[in-house]
Formats: structure tokens, sequence, C-alpha cells
């Protein structure tokens, strides 16, 4: 693998920031090998973006990361602070808990949740959960009512109290739902794919703002103008490795890129 | 005035025995909605649960001669490690796939009694159990009362589930795993505590069934009982607490109490012919709802109203 301009090399990212180290990582669907990574740190930077053709192995990359598709051989370790975290071994929300969390390439929402369910949902804890706790809805509504409406007021849904009708806006709840959960690293699978560009904008922004508190961002997008604008290092997979990473000018003149993935037309 | 009370109430031991029959279906059709309507297990193996329970409790009184609460307590948890088993073994399976093991379960209990001879009686049955007071003729109305609390109280907790963030993790779990699953939500426990709270109470129907019947029979644990619980929630609505209500009403309230009691149809057609002939007006109901309301009478779940009541708080 080559490192472009600013890479930090592997392993524990300055500044305290939790990373996930992948190490011997693959996934095969029948004779098709998916994802085939011998070493990767993903966090070390702020925000980093991981783009490539379709069928690269981004998206199973992430699933195999939370858990949702299980790897064939490899580890997926947390790194945060003195503390590791072997992620390939625990169940998916358990992997959420520790602060590792995804949003969804395909539109993904609760058929009978309500918005505001919805969000509810993803900040109740579990001893709010509990069979006997029928009475804890309010409790849970008055500490978090503010934040979620804080998130609400941020774009225009047709029916806040309603369903979330459009794909645009179940777009929006998955990326909400998951800033919820106040995650350390958070995967965006194309999480402004299908939206406006001045939502995009406003997701973007809002995106930046809890990075600006700490929370690292790990983006698969086909929007390059996000990628490139967004992202402090670039990671280009091909053929389920990563093969490239630097920073996003480097990346993006790179003849390998622009020959696998841009085409000559594009820088 | 007489002649009304007569015609309504002159053969009271039929009148609640059916209404016993009725809040057993209501019970039942309550917990099954907790676990099918709301948290998307379809348990076709009711029968199974409410029968441990209630062999459960026969076996505590009859041959362990066991006082009323602790048979109650056992047939209680009787029904609840069934369930709690069932829980974990179908946790990961999909729908087709837990319809075929929650009926396994309900097949296995009634072969285990069936077979038995020992403990339960096998086919010569077990009894006799009483109830657990006597205030003289009114013994049976006194019981008929406690039912009616037990389904209140059922219908109530119901109903309080909707209202509260567990209700919303059992829609969440019933209606996308992964997504439940990427919020933190602890899926598979989720599941096996439904499975084993409801059971628990279908368990605990069970046991106050005993003191109706007297005696226990395996024929008692048929199939029939579950798909009278499915028929009447789904007949009036699997999302909504009290769809199982107003399924029983249109089912067993209409065959079971009205037409067998007020309508003067010839004894032999009540004694072979009705019995059957309401299975089959069931099944095509059930068909009919299914294909033109799937949803019952009363609907889908209203969760907007929910959270624009929490918006005014």
């Amino acid at each position: 693998m080559s490192e472009g301009n600013g890479r930090a090399p592997g392993g524990r990212a300055p500044g305290g920031r939790a990373t996930i180290r992948i190490s011997g990582l693959t996934k095969s669907f029948g004779d098709q090998t998916v994802v085939n990574i011998d070493e990767l740190v993903l966090g070390a930077k702020p925000v980093e973006g991981l783009i490539g053709p379709n069928g690269a192995g981004k998206t199973t990359l992430m699933r195999l990361i939370m858990r949702s598709t299980k790897a064939d051989t490899g580890t997926v370790t947390l790194e945060d602070g003195s503390s590791e975290v072997m992620l390939s071994k625990l169940p998916p929300h358990r992997i959420a808990s520790l602060g590792v969390v995804k949003t969804n390439q395909v539109t993904q929402d609760f058929a009978g949740l309500t918005i505001w369910d919805s969000l509810l949902l993803a900040v109740a804890q579990r001893h709010d959960e509990r069979p006997h706790r029928v009475y804890r809805e309010r409790h849970v509504r008055e500490s978090h009512g503010e934040e979620i409406r804080s998130y609400l007021d941020l774009f225009e849904f047709s029916e806040p109290e309603g369903f979330a009708h459009s794909t645009g806006e179940k777009k929006l709840l998955d990326v909400i739902r998951c800033l919820l959960l106040k995650p350390k690293i958070l995967l965006l699978d194309e999480p402004t794919a299908g939206l406006p560009d001045d939502v995009t904008a406003q997701v973007i922004d809002m995106l930046r703002a809890k990075v600006a508190e700490g929370m690292s961002v790990v983006i698969v997008e086909h929007d390059l103008d996000v990628i490139w604008g967004f992202s402090d290092v670039v990671h280009f997979m091909a053929e389920g490795d990563v093969i490239l990473e630097g920073d996003p000018a480097y990346i993006r003149a790179h003849s390998t890129v622009v020959e696998k993935y841009l085409g000559s037309g594009h820088v | 005035m007489s002649a009304v009370w007569d015609y309504l109430f002159g053969s009271p031991a039929f009148l609640i025995f059916g209404t016993y029959t009725l809040m057993m279906i209501v019970g039942l059709g309550i917990l099954l909605h907790l676990q099918l309507g709301v948290t998307g297990i379809g348990n076709f193996g009711v029968a199974g649960f409410w029968g441990a329970g209630l062999y459960a409790f026969g076996i505590m009184q009859v041959t362990y001669d066991v006082g009323f609460w602790p048979a109650l307590l056992v047939a209680t948890a009787a029904g609840g490690v069934l369930g709690l088993i069932t829980g974990w073994v179908i946790a990961d399976l999909d729908d087709d796939g837990v319809l075929a093991a929650t009926l396994a379960v309900a097949t296995i209990v009634y072969l285990a009694i069936d077979s038995e001879k020992d403990i339960t009686g096998g086919r010569v049955g077990l009894g006799t159990i009483d109830f657990p007071f006597d205030v003289g003729k009114r013994t049976d109305l006194a019981w008929l009362a406690i039912l009616f609390g037990v389904v209140g109280v059922l219908l109530w907790y119901a109903r309080r589930v909707h209202r509260s963030p567990y209700g919303r993790l059992l829609i969440a779990t019933g209606t996308n795993e992964p997504l439940a699953r990427s919020l933190r939500k602890p899926v598979k426990r989720t599941k096996v505590g439904v499975m084993a709270l409801t059971s628990a109470g279908m368990g605990a129907l069970g046991g106050l069934y005993g003191p109706i019947v007297h005696f226990l029979f395996p024929t008692q644990l048929t199939v029939a009982i579950t798909v009278s619980v499915i028929t009447a929630l789904v007949l009036g609505g699997q999302q909504r607490p009290l769809g199982a209500f107003v399924g029983a009403l249109l089912t067993v309230g209409l065959f079971d109490i009205v037409i067998k009691l007020y309508v003067p149809l010839p004894k032999d057609l009540l004694e072979h012919a009705f019995p059957v002939t309401k299975q089959i007006i069931f099944g095509a109901l059930l068909i009919f709802v299914l294909l033109f309301r799937p949803l019952g009478f009363l609907g889908r779940m209203r969760r907007e109203r929910h959270v624009k009541g929490l918006s005014r708080v």
C-alpha cells in the first residue's frame, strides 16, 4: 500500500482519537473475494474518505467492521486510549455500544415508528427499556427531547410528528439516529445519496460540527465533491483492498485512481 | 321484566362458562398481541404455553397437593421457562421457522402430557381441581370477576407497553432487527425476554383455567385454542391492544355465547353441526380479513397520536 502526503502511520492516532485496526480481513462470496485487507487503520484523522469503483468492497468492509456481515478471516480491533477491544468477537449491538456506529447505504427505517419514535429509540438507555418500566416515556422525552428537537429543526421534514415519507427523509433520519448515539467513530455509507445539494451541504455542516467535538468519521460517498471537500485523508479501494491512501489532492491526481476510477476527464 | 331476565340469564352456568372462554381467549390474545402484533413473533403454539401452565397447576394441586398460590406460581413459571427456551431457540429463525418451531413446542407439550400417565394422568385425565374459595352459588361468578380483573390488568399492561420505551424497543425489534442492532439494541435478548414474559402470562391463564374445568384432559390442549386466539386477534387487529377483545367478541362472543345460548337452534344441530360450522366460518372470516383488511377491524397502530400526546407533556 502506498501512502501519500499527510498520512499518519498506522497505529494509535495522534490526539487520542479512537481508531479501528483491521488485520488480515477477508470475505468471499462464492469464488469471488470481496475484501482482502492485510493491514489498515481507520479513524486516525478526523474525517477519512473511502472511495473506489463499484464492487471494490467499500460497503462490505463497513459491514464487516460492524459484523452485520461475518468475516471469513481476520480481526477488527477498536483501539481507544489504552484499551483495545476485539470488535470481531462482539455482536453488532455491543459494537455500537462501544461507539462504533454506521449509517446504511440502502435506506432503512422502522415501519410503524414515527420520526420522533425512531429518534427516541436511539437515545433510550437499556434501563429505560425494561418490561416493568412502563412509565418511563416521559423521563426519556424530558431528558432528550431538546436534543432531538435541535436536530429536527435543522431540516425540513414534511410531517415531523408523523412518519418519514421520502427516501431523503429516511436518509436524514438514519444519520441523526447515529449522531444521537454520540459515536466515537461514525461510518457513513453514502449518507447524502438522493439528497438535494442544499440538504447535502447542511448534513456536511452538521457532521463538521460533530467532528469538531471529537467524533471521527469514515465516509463512503460517490459524490466526490463531498469526499474532496470533507475528508482529511482518502483511502482508495480496488478489488477488495486499500491500494492507496493520502490527502484528497494526492489521491485525486494519482494515476491509478484516475485510471481505475475517475477517468481522465475528471482531474 | 322477569321474562327478559330469564331469557338472558336463564342458563347462568352456560353463560358463565361461555364468558370464561371469552375471557381466556381475550387474555391469551392480548399476550399474543405483544408477541405477534408488536414484536413480530408468530407464535403458533399458544396452546402449548397455556397448556404447560394448566397442567403444571393441575399436577401441583392434584398430584402434590400444593396450595392454590404456589400452584399458580409454578404454572406461571412453567409457561415462562417454556417461553424462555422457545424464545432462545426461535430468536434467529425466520418467520416460517418461528411458526413451525412454536407449533412443535405445542405438539411436544401435548404429546408429553398425553403419553405420560403417572403425573399427568394421560388420557384418563387429572382432577379434580376446585376453586380456591367457596362462596356458595356465587363461587363461579366470583371466579369470573377475578378473571375479568386479570384480563383487565393484561389489557392495562399492553396499553402501557405501547406508551413506553420498552414498547418502542419491541416494535423496532419486530420491524427491522438489523437496524435495531445497529442502535445498540440487544435484539435476541429482547425477543427471548418478551417470549418468556408473555408465555409466563399464558401459563398463569392456564393455571386460572384449571378450577373452571375441574378435570384436565390432553384434548383441551389441541390447536383449536391457538386457532381461536389467532382468529380473534387477527380479526380484531393484531397491532392494537384491544384487537383481541374486539375479535373475541365477534367470534367466541357471537358464536359461543349469543348464538349458542340465545338462538333457538335444534339440539341436534347445536351439538353436531354447529361446532364444525363455527370453525369453517372462523376460517372463512380469517381469509376474508387477511385479504381485505390485513390489519383487522381496528387497523394499524396509531403511533403518531402517541407522539402528539407526548409533545404536550
